[in-house]
Parts: structure tokens; sequence; C-alpha cells
């Protein structure tokens, strides 16, 4: 996967996500115009058009975006809607800037000042809030969506290593934060409909009340109930109690273990992909390989290591059976070694 | 994701959670009723009332005062609708191809009371336009045969 810059397999499926996407970002386009021009034709010009339906589609797309996360967390149903997720976040900032342009045309670039400082002058109501410059809130979260949009590429991801990349990419909050905001004002400010503001608001509290649940969740998840040690092996549940094909998380020591049962066998390797820590234990087996959930990165569960020509490795652990329950012994073996399965 | 990672993630969602509904509920209750203007503060230093008009749509009323050596006018702006123009100049003239060379004198936004002073008093042939200047077209002409004393 670090072979070349291109770690998604499973092409196909990609396809398939991109054309459903665009066919969809078509289908509120039109919806959106056709209803615009029945209720409003004769006030509305075309560049207005064009501002509130690329706005309300980035907005809505950031919904969608924000909510796969939590969604992907608590069933496992949508984990196919995270694969790919990041065309969708590449998309949507290409939607945004669509917006932004034509706004910044429209209500910037009459007078002879330049359009950008006009943006941040016509309106210097800095210490109120209902009339506060919105827009100069959409502008900074437009330049946020642009650099995760320019750095979304694993060769970013590669340079700027997963932690840096990653706070970098927690931005979109701070940049969601302030679209509400930009939204909630401009319509406000504006004279707009209440409907705008009751489905924004609808869509705030989903993706707070989503990113609570998944995360309170995630939180009990793969923590044992009593910690019962012998000899350093630690234990942990009976075979049945894992799928198969599939793994059961457990943190101990501060390490995190994806045990996985398959063909008949179990192997223990850590929880986090090396691409970007996407939770192994949430995958499954594809092509008798541990695939991860989030980008399709790929390990044998014997030995933690991507199949050739792949480089990637993951520490891995030993295991027992002892009177069908599974003990795991919390020590990782340096990343890559091999352990043979235990046999069930 | 890895654990301090959750965390972190854990720590924003709950801090969102409590600030962005209430942020969002005090700018919902802080729209103002009647926009505030910051050409005049008191009204009660233009005391009379020149003439006016009054339709569903708008109030417009043209005020004067008379100080020591001049004599000042203001026009009023009571915008009752809201304005679906994306934006609003204000022209006064004889006809449209009048205003062209003119200055507006001023800007309308959202409803509320708005006041401009007024260099001369309204002529006897003198109607106001609402101008889109985006559109460049007048949207809106109040005739000033329809402009009369209202007090
Ligand atoms: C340079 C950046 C931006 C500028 C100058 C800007 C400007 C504006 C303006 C002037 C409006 C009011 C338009 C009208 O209704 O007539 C507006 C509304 C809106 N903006 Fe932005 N915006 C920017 C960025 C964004 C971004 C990044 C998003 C979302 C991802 C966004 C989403 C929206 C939405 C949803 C509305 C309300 C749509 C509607 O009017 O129906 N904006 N923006
Ligand atoms: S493939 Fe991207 S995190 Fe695992």
């Amino acid at each position: 996967m670090s072979a070349t810059y291109q770690p998604v397999l499973w092409n196909r499926q990609k396809k398939i996500y991109d054309w459903v996407m665009f066919g969809l970002i078509i289908l509120f386009l039109a919806i959106f115009i056709g209803v615009s021009l029945v209720l409003f034709g004769d006030k509305i010009t075309g560049e207005t058009l064009i501002i509130r339906a690329f706005g309300s589609l980035a907005i809505t797309m950031l919904h969608i975006i924000l909510m796969i996360g939590p969604l992907a967390r608590l069933n496992k149903k949508f984990l196919p809607l995270l694969y790919n997720r990041r065309h969708l976040g590449v998309t949507m900032f290409f939607m945004a800037s669509i917006h932004g342009v034509f706004s910044i045309l429209q209500f910037h670039s009459m007078g002879d000042i330049n359009p950008l400082v006009s943006l941040f002058t016509s309106n210097v109501n800095y210490a109120t809030l209902a009339e506060f410059p919105f827009q100069v809130l959409g502008f900074f979260s437009l330049i946020i969506l642009f650099l995760m949009a320019a750095t979304s590429h694993d060769f970013w991801l590669k340079n700027l290593s997963p932690k840096v990349w990653k706070t970098l990419h927690l931005l979109v909050y701070l940049a969601y934060a302030m679209l509400i905001f930009h939204v909630m004002l401009g319509v406000i400010q504006l004279e707009k409909s209440p409907l705008i503001v009751i489905l924004l608001g609808i869509g705030m509290l989903t993706v707070i009340g989503l990113h609570l649940a998944a995360g309170y969740r995630q939180k009990q998840l793969g923590y044992l109930k009593e910690q019962v040690e012998k000899d350093g092996f630690v234990k942990v549940c009976t075979p049945d109690d894992i799928e198969d094909n599939r793994a059961k998380l457990v943190h101990l020591n501060g390490e995190s273990i994806a045990i996985f049962k398959y063909e008949n066998k179990l192997s223990a390797i850590n929880n986090f992909c090396k691409h970007q820590n996407g939770s192994l234990s949430e995958g499954k087996f594809v092509n008798g390989c541990i695939t991860c959930p989030w980008h399709g990165y790929q390990y044998l569960a014997h030995n933690g290591s991507s199949p050739p020509p792949f480089t990637e490795k993951v520490a891995t652990y030993h295991l027992q059976l002892i009177d069908n329950e599974i003990w795991v012994n919390p020590t990782p073996e340096p990343e890559g070694t091999a352990i043979e399965p235990v046999l069930l | 994701m890895i654990l301090s990672l959750q965390k972190r993630h854990r720590l924003i969602w709950t801090v969102f959670a409590i600030v962005l509904p209430l942020l969002f509920v005090w700018s919902y209750l802080s729209i103002p009723t009647t926009a505030n203007n910051p050409t005049i503060e008191d009204y009660s230093l233009l005391p009379i009332v020149h003439n006016g008009i009054e339709n569903d749509d708008f109030r417009i009323i043209e005020r004067k005062i008379e100080l020591e050596f001049d004599i000042n006018y203001q026009l009023e702006f009571i915008v009752k609708k809201p304005i679906r123009q994306a934006a609003t100049l204000i022209f006064i003239g004889e006809n449209e191809a009048d205003i062209k060379d003119k200055a507006p004198i001023g800007q309308l936004f959202s409803k509320g009371n708005y006041s401009f002073p007024l260099f001369d008093p309204l002529q006897k042939n003198d109607n106001i336009y609402l101008y889109n200047p985006i559109t460049k077209k007048v949207f809106y002409t109040i005739k000033n045969n329809s402009i009369t004393p209202i007090q």
C-alpha cells in the first residue's frame, strides 16, 4: 500500500460510490433550482439561484460527511459509506467554492475596492451577534475546507505524518461550527424563510447527538469487566463470542488488540491500521486478508504484514486457548513478527 | 481511531453540544425587530413632518428641522416587509433616466427604520425609486403624487 500512493482497492465499489454521489448532487440541484423557480422565479436572478443552490448543497453534504463517521462506529452497516468519504469531502469543497466565488462576485466585485477587502470591510459589526459579518465566517471555513481538500491525498498523509494530518483534519469541526453561524446569521440578516433555521437546527442536533453517542459507546468498547491474569496472559472471551472472519477488540496495558477468528484459527494483531489509524477490529477478512474498514489496507493475520509488494506492518500478540477460553499476552511482538495461529 | 484521538473527539463534541445550541438560540433571539439606524439617534430632534406616504410595504416620512441659520431635511423609511432583492439603493428624481447621473440618497437592507439626510426637500415632480444595482433595474417606484402631507 505504500508501494504506490494508491491505497484503495475494491475499485469497482469506488466508482459506484462516485456515480451515486454525482447522481444525488444533480438531483439535489435540479430539485432546489426547480422549486426556487416555481416559488420565486420572477424575483430571483441566475446568480442568486446559483449562490443559494450550491451553498445549500455544500452544507447538506457537510452534514452527511460528518454523520458517516459516528454512524459507522455505531453500526457496521454504515461502514461502506466511510470508505471513499474523502471523495465526498473534496467534492463538497468544490461545491462550496462555487457558492463562495459567486457570492464574492455578486456582492463584492461591483465596486472599485478589491472584492476581498470589501468582504471584510463592507460590514464591520464584529461586536454584535445579529449583525455579525456572516460572510467572513463562510470565507474562513472555505479556507479550511480548501486546506483539507488540498491535503486529502495520501501523499500528504505520508509527508505530514498521520498525527499532524489527523490534527489538521480536526479543523473540519471548527469549519462546521463557523458554517452553522454563517448560514444562521445570513438567514437572519437577509430575512429568509425560517424553514432554513429549522432544518439547520435539526441537522446540527443530529450531528452532535451522533458524535456523542458514538464517542461514549466507543469509550466502553474493548474494556474487560474484570482482568484475570495468569503467566502474563489475560482471559478475554470464548471463541463463540467472535463472529467468523471478524474480530474482538480488547484494550490491555495501553495496547489495543484485535483478536480475529478465521478458518477455525485465532490470531491477534494491533488494532490500528498503519494508514490512518483505522480500527482493524471493525474490519473483516476479504480475500484471506484482514481488511481495514476505512480505506481497505490489508494485513495477513498471522504476521500483521501487508501482502507483498506492500510493506505496512503492525505488532502481533501471542494467544492461548485454555478450556475454551481465549487468553492473550498484551506484550507486543515487533511489528510484522509471525506467530503460529491458535487452532480451534 | 487511536485512544487519544477518540478522547479529543469526545471533548470537542461535548463542548459543541453545549456551546452550539446556546449560540444558535441566542442568535435566533437576537433577530432585531427593527433595524437600528446609525444616522439618527433621537427622532425628537426632527419633529416636523413635512409630508409622507404609507402603504403595505413602506411608510416614508419627510421630516424638516429649522435650525437658527438653515433648514435641514431628512427622509425616513420604515420598511414593513422584507425586500427580496440582493441590494437596494434609493434614488430621487423626476424619471428613471434622470437618476442615472445622480448619487443615491442611501441604501436599504432588511425590515426596519432608516433615515437619510436630504440636501434638498422633495420637489413637486420627484419620484422615489428603489433600484437594484446588481440587476440594474428599478424594481419599485413611489410616485410623487402619492406623497402627501400626512399629519
Ligand atoms: C468565501 C466564502 C463565502 C462567502 C463570501 C459566502 C457568502 C454567502 C452569502 C452572501 C449568502 C447569502 C446568499 C443569499 O441568500 O442571497 C450565503 C448563504 C449561505 N452560505 Fe455562504 N459564503 C461563503 C462560504 C460558504 C461555505 C463554505 C458554505 C458551506 C459549506 C456556505 C453555505 C451557505 C449556505 C447554506 C447559505 C444559505 C443558502 C441560502 O441562502 O439559501 N457558504 N453565503
Ligand atoms: S486503510 Fe485508511 S485507515 Fe486503514
